[in-house]
């Protein structure tokens, strides 16, 4: 392969980049704008699900538990309402997406003895219904939901055992419901890499490599461009190697894609506060290894497709899809059948998006990212030599 | 008028025709889609890896241990923890173990049982157990925890009773008298919609709500950015034709396509994921046409203002990151800034999302989806004004 | 330089329901030095044998060579030695004239200071020289087919390759662009060019007449012209529709061929005039003027073509014979 020919091309190729304006905004900004909009939007954790309240008890006891469930963060009292019809028609209306329903006698159950043994053969005249039809949120909400009434059921039964200990009663018997109300176990949790488990300290590192896919779908149209230009046969009648020409024609993406990884970092790092605690050297030079692995994959498509309009098609249905929902940004690569997880091998995002999560949050070393290095190498190598292959310098 | 509308659009369809394997790409991709990532993404986040440190060795942290393994989210990987044995600080065994799994299969979770565990516990002595949680990806790790606390609590409250029991010289409680004391401050809860609380059922509608809008939007900007690209679309404006017959006429292969997927789309879903539509097909159909129309409008919009696909390519890209985090797929609406919340009233895929999610799982008619269809209404006739003086702009241009 | 033997290419349509023979049976050889014309209608084959010698297409069948290099098998080392400039225009149009010229200069390995000179030279050549910080796409027509020729020429190649290089270009443009070639011939480069016009056919040292995929004749220009059979008249009158009917039922009329408001009449002899002058009277035509005329390349061209359709596709030599 001769150098200058890889330069040649690469030049030429990075001319037609930045002659076209909307082009390289697009390249340049569309990225890191996308990794904004998108972590911005996401960066609360589930928050404020509107909640409303069917109180049928009216008490003082009541009205705590509902301030309660208020007062915490991924719960919302938006309304009351005064019939099991309303509670219908608005969950139906997503106007509320769970409903706390408080029967009478609720606050005779929290204050006597009586009333905790009610609770024992009976269970609590308090109950939630949620709308399930978003099931990650619908969790967290009966979660919290759960949480809040039980810790406040606890406390206030706590103060009436003291209330009636004081007044004389069996102390034994307190002594055997006080038990039951604590926690038998303790826990300390420590959440490593990510103390508080905030969903952005894992999203924006995985939307930076998801993100790195726009150079790869960008490149997967410019051979079936020169083809519809006219200017592949006269590329072809030209004595540049296949290798000077696909490699000349990756430079100016990887080049892009580097520029896109500095600023998505900096972004990431004062706008989104995540933490890196990995080599940032490495981290270039992997980043350079993952663009060179998506860009194989869009010189592949661009080779195999000689029609923009196609491999623009193909591209988005290799790369958008599969890189936003396969990759394991959103769900667990772990929790996917065999046959995808192998599917997943040859989409070069779902290494880029474990090196990614390692790099900033487990600041591990290149050792222990090995298979994913590996990967990322066999997908650009082999990606490369594939199109190498295919690529006919002729034009039938 | 009609006859030259349906000229474009034959003209379209013939070209779809003559590139086969876009034609297979277009109406069969977005099918392929749906079962690649319902399939994906369908499954219940289980079986994760639990590494397991019992210093305390007992018969009690062993039946600890058994039911923490035997939950549907816990797996306990016995080797996991060899990596205590190979390194002298605990931080290096811990990130040795958390790190470096193929598929990310690293353990999610450490459960540390103290020694003495056993002891303290018959004591009523309120022994500490240490979770520690590994937080690279915050979607397991959270699954992984709830899971842990959940068993543990459980667990502790049965060890209470039965100790209670053994103090107060009663008979060993039975398992439903042990449930009844742990749902004594647990309030009832009812799913209501989708019972199971089943990610398939949330993820493929929301996914055939994409293949609807994608589709529509990749098609229309496609097909009018080729015209462009190629210059042909200078040969369209000199033709005797008003801008609104070329763009419906173009309008009609894209709305046969959608449509084609969209019920392609309706069928598996019926068929491999067992989502039946509960609500009115008619009506679903119907709505699903007019959300069409709205897409196609900005598909147009996009092919407007790019010269070439590739310009169109990655404007689509953008927007659609944009327009899934505003559908309210990943994150809920309601859980957004406030900003984000008004701004996602402009995204029309936010308003189809809940209609197809009533019509589909709720059952709900046009009395409860009126605000949505307003919206889309709204939506539609902006954005297709915008379209049509886009086009009047460049056809005074090129004249 | 090149020796073509028994060449074919069939292309067969996607959906391989039918296929197309673009060029069958073709043999022909062309020495240095030669200003060799593929001459022949759309679709007649040449832009097929072109791409096939230029090595970026492959035969179905048989065998040429370029320069000694096999066009299969050797096609790296043909595109060395050639200047091959595309029906289409192959440069870059949203890069500068000096930019697409480095382009090739790279890809060409012509560097350094050779490079700058070169230019200069082509430049000077093809008066370019004012417009080299101009896009590609901004040029005219004309233009652009200069500078695809500039840069075919950057490498000083041994065979040149232009296909229908004047096509969609201005009569003087065309003519400039001759005298280019013409020059480009006496300084001794190999140049093979197609073209569908005669007039630039007649300024080969040798044609080649391509129709259907076939080489119908291959012979110098004045040899192809003296290959009609008989003699031409030129016939001026006033209703050359009826002219025409009437004459091509004549039996010592080989072909009548309309051009504006003259027909050429082929005759088996000069002598035949004044009966061809009564046959038109007769019929009521007002002849203005019946001449002989010098044969044209045109004339020998649509006669041979009709001959090869009425003669089954068969080589026009083949039927002489």
């Amino acid at each position: 392969m001769n150098r200058r020919h890889v330069l040649a091309i690469a030049k030429k190729e990075w001319l037609h980049i930045i002659r076209d304006p909307i082009s390289i905004f697009l390249l340049m900004i569309g990225p890191v704008l996308m990794l904004i909009i998108i972590s911005y939007a996401m960066a609360t954790d589930v928050e404020n699900v509107p909640v409303m309240v069917y109180d049928q008890d009216g008490s003082p006891e009541s009205d705590e538990l509902v301030k309660r469930l208020d007062r915490h963060n991924v719960l919302d009292v938006i309304t009351h309402v005064d019939s099991t019809a309303e509670v219908e028609d608005k969950l139906k209306r997503r106007e509320a997406r769970v409903a706390v329903l408080i029967e009478e006698g609720f606050a005779d159950q929290l204050s006597s003895i009586a009333g905790l043994q009610s609770l024992y053969t009976d269970g609590p005249r308090v109950s939630f219904i949620i709308d399930g039809t978003d099931p990650i949120s619908a969790e967290t909400a009966m979660e919290t939901a759960l949480q809040v009434s039980e810790a406040y059921m606890t406390e206030r039964l706590n103060v009436m055992l003291d209330e009636q200990s004081e007044a004389g009663a069996d102390e034994t018997l307190i002594e055997v419901f006080r038990e039951q109300l604590t926690t038998p176990i303790t826990l300390e949790i420590d959440n490593r890499y990510n103390p508080d488990l905030k969903a952005i300290w894992d999203l924006v590192p995985a939307m930076i490599a998801v993100a790195l896919m726009l150079p790869g779908m960008s490149i997967s149209t410019t051979i079936a461009r020169e083809h519809s230009q006219g200017t592949l046969e006269s590329l072809v009648a030209t004595p540049v190697d296949k290798e000077a020409i696909l490699l000349g024609k990756a430079l100016p993406y990887v080049l892009i894609s580097l520029i896109n990884v500095i600023l998505m970092y900096i972004v990431a790092r004062v706008i989104f506060g995540v933490p890196f605690r990995g080599n940032l050297a490495l981290y270039l030079a992997l980043s350079a290894l993952y663009a060179f692995a998506t860009l194989a994959v869009g010189l592949l498509f661009s080779i195999l497709i000689r029609n923009v309009e196609a491999a623009l098609w193909a591209s988005m249905m290799f790369f958008l899809f599969p890189g936003m929902f396969l990759s394991g940004m959103f769900f667990p690569v772990e929790i996917f059948p065999f046959v995808i997880k192998i599917e997943t091998l040859e989409l070069p995002a779902t290494s880029g998006v474990v090196i990614n999560r390692g790099m900033f949050l487990q600041g591990v070393s290149a050792r222990v990212l090995w298979w994913n290095i590996l990967l990322l190498l066999i997908i650009a190598v082999e990606g490369f030599e594939i199109a190498v292959r295919l690529f006919k310098k002729r034009i039938a | 008028m009609l006859s030259r509308i349906l000229n474009i659009a034959r003209k379209d369809l013939l070209h779809l025709w003559h590139n086969r394997l876009l034609l297979v790409m277009v109406i069969f991709g977005a099918a392929c889609e749906l079962l690649l990532v319902g399939l994906a993404t369908g499954a219940e986040v289980d079986d994760l890896k639990m590494a397991v440190l019992d210093h305390d060795d007992s018969l009690t942290s062993q039946q600890l241990i058994d039911a923490l393994d035997a939950t549907s989210t816990l797996n306990l990987d016995d080797d996991a923890v060899d990596v205590f044995d190979e390194h002298n600080s605990r931080d290096a065994a811990l990130d040795d173990m958390f790190t470096g799994g193929f598929f990310g299969s690293d353990p999610v979770l450490l459960v540390e049982i103290p020694d003495g565990f056993e002891d303290s516990l018959k004591a009523g002595k309120q022994p500490t157990i240490k979770l520690t949680v590994n937080g690279a990806s915050s979607v397991s790790a959270r699954e992984a925890r709830r899971a842990a606390e959940d068993v543990i609590y459980t667990f502790g409250a049965v060890q209470t009773s039965e100790r209670l029991a053994a103090e107060l010289g009663l008979p060993a409680p039975t398992a439903a008298q042990v449930k009844q004391e742990l749902d004594a401050v647990q309030p009832d809860i009812t799913v209501r919609f989708n019972e199971e609380l089943d990610r398939a059922a949330y993820t493929t509608p929301s996914e055939a709500a994409f293949v609807l809008y994608i589709i529509a939007l990749m098609v229309a900007a496609f097909m009018l950015a080729r015209e462009r690209e190629y210059g042909t679309f200078e040969q369209l404006l000199v033709m005797p034709m008003r801008p609104i017959e070329i763009i419906l006429g173009k309008a009609v292969p894209a709305m046969l396509i959608g449509y084609a997927n969209f019920i392609l789309v309706l069928i598996l879903m019926n068929v491999v994921f067992d989502i039946a539509v509960r609500g009115s097909l008619l009506l679903l159909l119907i709505l699903a046409m007019g959300y069409l129309f709205v897409e196609l409008g900005r598909g147009f919009l996009v092919a407007m203002v790019s010269r070439t696909q590739n310009q169109a390519l990655l404007i689509i890209m953008l927007m659609a990151f944009i327009d899934i985090t505003f559908s309210g797929y990943a994150v809920p609406v309601e859980s957004m800034p406030d900003i984000m919340q008004v701004l996602s009233n402009f995204f029309p895929i936010r308003h189809w999302m809940i209609i197809l999610r009533g019509i589909l799982q709720k059952d709900v008619g046009l009395g409860v989806l009126w605000p949505q269809l307003a919206w889309l209404t709204a939506l539609g006739l902006v954005i297709n004004a915008a379209t049509l003086w886009f086009f009047r702009r460049t056809l005074g241009e090129q004249r | 330089m090149i020796h073509i033997n028994q060449l074919e290419r069939i292309f067969r349509s996607r959906l391989r329901r039918r296929s197309v023979t673009a060029v069958q049976d073709l043999t022909l050889s062309i020495e240095p030095g030669e200003l060799f014309g593929l001459v022949g209608p759309d679709g007649a084959g040449k832009t097929t044998t072109l791409r096939m010698l230029a090595g970026i297409l492959k035969p179905t069948s048989g065998e040429a060579t370029v320069n000694g290099h096999d066009i299969v098998k050797e096609a790296e080392a043909i595109k060395q030695e050639l200047g091959y400039m595309a029906q289409q225009f192959g440069l870059y149009p949203d890069l500068t004239v000096d930019e697409n010229l480095n382009f090739i200069c790279d890809v060409f390995d012509v560097v350094g200071d050779a490079r700058e000179q070169r230019i200069q030279e082509l430049l000077d050549f093809t008066n370019l020289h004012d417009f080299r910080q101009r896009r590609a796409r901004q040029l005219s027509g004309g233009m652009q087919k200069k500078l695809a020729l500039t840069a075919a020429l950057v490498h000083r190649p041994k065979l040149l390759l232009l296909d229908e290089p004047t096509t969609g270009v201005d009569p003087v443009a065309r003519r400039e662009f001759w005298d280019i070639l013409t020059e480009l011939h006496a300084s001794g480069s190999t140049v093979i060019v197609s073209t569908p016009y005669m007039d630039e056919a007649e300024r080969c040292n040798r044609v080649g007449l391509m129709y259907n995929g076939r080489l119908m004749v291959c012979d110098t220009p004045g040899a192809v012209k003296r290959m009609l059979p008989g003699a031409v008249l030129a016939l001026r009158a006033d209703n050359l529709a009826a002219a025409e009917r009437v004459l091509k039922d004549m039996q010592q009329v080989i072909d009548v061929q309309p051009y504006g408001d003259v027909l050429s009449v082929i005759v088996t002899d000069h002598g035949d005039s004044a009966a061809i002058e009564a046959r038109l009277s007769e019929a009521g035509v007002q002849v203005e003027s019946l001449r002989p005329a010098p044969p044209r390349l045109e004339e020998a061209f649509i006669y041979f073509v009709r001959q090869y359709a009425a003669n089954n596709h068969r080589p026009i030599e083949e039927v002489r014979a």
